[in-house]
């Protein structure tokens, strides 16, 4: 059951007072079990941000990290203690940062997570100006459709799959929001996105390599 | 070279995000040395959180303890708070067991004694 990970993205809205007690909660949460936690979750991203290419940046999800820590702690990103588990407020801070960095990119160039928000793209086009007269550039672009196309191939006869992947598509991401479109109960939409992940885990690591030769 | 479609990212970034939900939740995703790494970069935000609140205790008594108890060493403070407990059985103190307490909150308890005492007599 994945009840505890589903969190909102981090949102800058109403000011919550960081007061004695908002400084004790934060303190008391950075424990070693988060660090672990949020660790594997920022790889993951940043792995998934990557495309699965060899120009791996081995310090992404190191950056992720910290600027998640380091933006709570200074308010740039705001975390009612009230209302989520630490935990929950970074990893939801670093799936922002890394969907609006996969948003901005049409061709994948190396972009660290400390990339100047405003100026990401002209950043991006920089880089794109000068890699393109060295090395060829991993496409993320074409990496994801070719993940997105393999696995609804996979997926095809499994209805509960497809409707989930049907719900992804219409930017319905949260469990109880997917149940309650889909009419599933709660156990079969956990089994459902078992059986999802597991067919996520079969998509070939060269995949990237085959779906740029199956598009030129 | 084909258009980075709406609902390809959004698939991509939803199945994306459910793999990094697994990945926290398993022991293998770091390695050792990435997971001293993570550690240490929360240790080190903790340190940060905790040397802050240190400093403004710090400055909250500065400002509100008088600079006579201030000056006070440890064992001074607890001879002064043990007299005024004998000479005041019936005042009602929030803290008894001083020897759990810092020094710091000593100086701030033997503060609300004074003041206390002060107001009474």
């Amino acid at each position: 059951m994945q009840e505890g990970h589903e969190s909102k993205p981090a949102k800058r809205t109403k000011a919550v007072p960081r007061d004695a007690a908002w400084e004790a909660a934060y303190a008391a949460q950075l424990t070693d079990a988060l660090a672990a936690s949020v660790g594997a979750f920022a790889k993951k991203r940043a792995s998934w941000l990557e495309g699965k290419t060899r120009r791996r940046d081995a310090l992404l999800w190191r950056e992720l990290l910290q600027d998640a820590l380091e933006d709570t702690w200074t308010g740039e990103l705001t975390w009612d203690p009230k209302e989520a588990p630490l935990d929950l407020h970074l990893k939801g801070a670093i799936r922002s940062r890394t969907t609006a960095m996969m948003k901005h990119l049409k061709r994948f160039p190396r972009v660290g997570a400390n990339a100047p928000r405003g100026d990401l793209e002209r950043e991006i086009s920089d880089a794109l100006t000068l890699e393109r007269t060295n090395t060829p550039a991993p496409d993320l672009a074409a990496y994801a459709e070719g993940v997105v196309g393999t696995l609804t191939m996979l997926a095809a006869g499994d209805d509960e799959v497809e409707r989930i992947l049907e719900c992804f598509g219409n930017g319905l991401l949260d469990r109880r929001d997917i149940v309650r479109e889909t009419g599933m109960t709660t156990r079969t939409y956990h089994n459902a996105r078992r059986r999802l992940m597991g067919l996520v885990e079969r998509i070939p690591d060269n995949l990237r390599d085959e779906a740029i030769r199956a598009m030129a | 070279m084909s258009q980075f479609n709406t609902k390809t990212l959004r698939i991509y970034e939803a199945i994306a995000y459910e793999s990094a939900v697994d990945a926290a939740d398993r022991d293998d995703t770091l390695t050792p040395d990435e997971l001293a790494e993570a550690r240490r970069l929360v240790a080190a935000t903790r340190a940060r959180v905790l040397a802050k609140q240190r400093d403004d205790r710090a400055t909250r008594q500065h400002h509100r303890v008088r600079p006579s108890i201030v000056a006070m060493v440890r064992a001074e403070l607890e001879a002064r708070l043990r007299w005024l407990f004998e000479a005041h059985p019936d005042a009602v103190f929030a803290h008894r067991d001083l020897t759990s307490m810092s020094d710091d909150d000593l100086r701030t308890a033997l503060e609300d004694a004074e003041a206390l005492v002060d107001r009474l007599s």
